[in-house]
């Protein structure tokens, strides 16, 4: 013992102050609380996984449009086209495109020539039977939006001298037999291939993950937040969200989900608040939630960066 | 589980209050914080996963009660009635030879220290805990401890400088 720590404690007293009365009174409080788990984070969590597959259930992506209509060819040809939009599928079962910014890498198509061109196309197309489709060089989802807010779904298959037209919720097939129509189908797509380049996503996502890296380190310098697990609860929280996140990731890939920006908003906002969530309830003291909501930070200015770039 | 509490108060009690006491000058509210301590280590156990030693743990626990304490508005009220109090009292000569021995005490001159500096003296002399753990307790830099020491170290020699304690002497951490 030091003659500093010495002195201290006899000013401060020689005689134990930690009585028995103290004792007494801390463990009457101990046996008055009941030790209950806390369910609230992990209830929160739960709840907005369900909020998300709900919203994929009753939004946009889950509804299926009802309307009623004829034929493709009386619709186009009793109203304008508003705006239509255009990607790239090749799955028959899945149909990609939707109302502009709900799917990513989709083409908005607004211009007046644009639109002239489809509804000369759909007003010239013939019913046909399924069957005749044999060979096409472009597949194309293609969503239209009529005047009257009536709603297309059509999967289109062009060639150099014709094109096939699926009307996806009849299942009823068209053709367009006119060349000139078709070859300036088929440049105005092809006209659209070369902006959404693989080389910018790669380089995008490397800066991401620079960006990502270099925050981290800065957060975890700027409030002394260790490396390590607080403990082996807070390890395995981690690792169960990781599990659970890479397979929601498969299963959003695999059913091709992927382009879907409601869905990558989900996920992103399930992943970095379930991540939030462990950090803030087993390291708050030491700041861990900071690295969490930076990450967040950074993933939300990426995605609205790559919604910009793509665009 | 009561009496493996009961163990642990035996053994970690005193210092435990003491330390609190160091923080808020107050034998009552550092009873009150100890218990929450207890307390909270009763409820939390589970994320003890013994790294550090059991003592630098609740140490920390009861850093952090005394520093949730200091920034409370029942502190703050509390100080403001005090200053209001000794502004009140009347300065007669047997007062102000009082309060010049207090002032002489190596208690009194460590009270005097801002907290950020009380608190390293407190944790790496009184406690004899090493400048790594006083860093993980308060979340901050290694330099920072001994920056702060040093300059705590500074202090006590002004408001000390009859004295020969250690912790004046040497400055190596």
């Amino acid at each position: 013992m030091t003659t500093f720590k010495e002195k201290l404690d006899q000013e401060l007293g020689e005689a134990p102050r930690f009585t028995k009365s103290l004792q007494e009174d801390i463990l009457r409080q101990v046996r008055q609380t009941k030790k209950t788990r806390r369910w609230s984070y992990p209830l929160i969590i739960i709840g907005a996984i369900v909020m998300f597959l709900l919203i994929i259930e009753i939004g946009p992506l889950g509804q299926i449009e009802q309307t009623q209509h004829a034929s493709i060819v009386q619709l186009a040809q009793q109203q304008s086209i508003k705006k239509y939009t255009m990607i790239y599928n090749s799955d028959e079962e899945i149909f990609k495109a939707g109302r502009p910014g709900w799917v990513i890498g989709q083409r908005v198509m607004e211009q007046s020539s644009e639109k002239v061109l489809l509804q000369q196309l759909l007003q010239q197309a013939t019913v046909t039977q399924m069957n005749e489709r044999t060979f096409f060089r472009l597949q194309r989802d293609v969503w239209v939006e009529f005047e009257k807010g009536q709603v297309m779904k059509l999967k289109m298959f062009i060639n150099d001298e014709d094109i096939g037209i699926v009307d996806y919720d009849n299942n009823s097939f068209y053709k367009v037999e006119n060349k000139d129509l078709a070859k300036a189908y088929l440049d105005l797509i092809l006209n659209d291939d070369a902006k959404f380049g693989m080389s910018g996503l790669i380089v995008m996502l490397v800066i991401f993950l620079a960006i990502q890296m270099l925050g981290d380190k800065l957060m975890r310098k700027m409030f002394n937040i260790p490396k390590e697990y607080v403990n082996s609860h807070h390890r395995r929280a981690v690792w169960a969200i990781k599990i659970l996140n890479t397979m929601m990731l498969m299963v959003i890939i695999i059913k091709g989900w992927i382009l879907f920006t409601v869905i990558i908003g989900g996920y992103l906002v399930v992943s970095l608040f379930s991540s939030i969530f462990i950090d803030y309830y087993y390291g708050r003291e030491e700041k861990r939630h900071y690295l969490s909501i930076s990450s967040a930070i950074v993933g939300l200015l990426s995605l609205i960066l790559f919604l910009f770039y793509i665009s | 589980m009561s009496e493996h509490l009961v163990a642990i108060m035996e053994e970690h009690g005193e210092y435990c209050l003491r330390v609190a006491y160091l923080y808020v000058k107050d034998w009552a509210m550092a009873e009150e914080i100890v218990q929450d301590v207890f307390f909270s280590y009763y409820l939390q156990q589970d994320r003890f996963e013994q790294r550090a030693s059991l003592k630098t743990y609740l140490v920390k626990i009861t850093v952090h009660k005394s520093h949730d304490y200091l920034r409370s508005w029942k502190n703050k009220r509390h100080q403001l009635l005090e200053k209001l109090h000794i502004g009140a009292s009347k300065r007669t000569p047997e007062t102000m030879l009082l309060a010049q021995d207090e002032r002489t005490t190596l208690t009194n001159a460590l009270f005097e220290l801002p907290i950020t500096y009380r608190e390293v003296v407190i944790l790496y002399y009184y406690q004899e805990l090493k400048v790594r753990e006083i860093a993980d307790i308060l979340t901050c830099a290694e330099n920072t401890v001994k920056t702060r020491l040093h300059r705590a170290r500074k202090m006590l020699q002004e408001k000390l400088a009859n004295n020969k304690w250690e912790v004046l002497m040497n400055d190596n951490f």
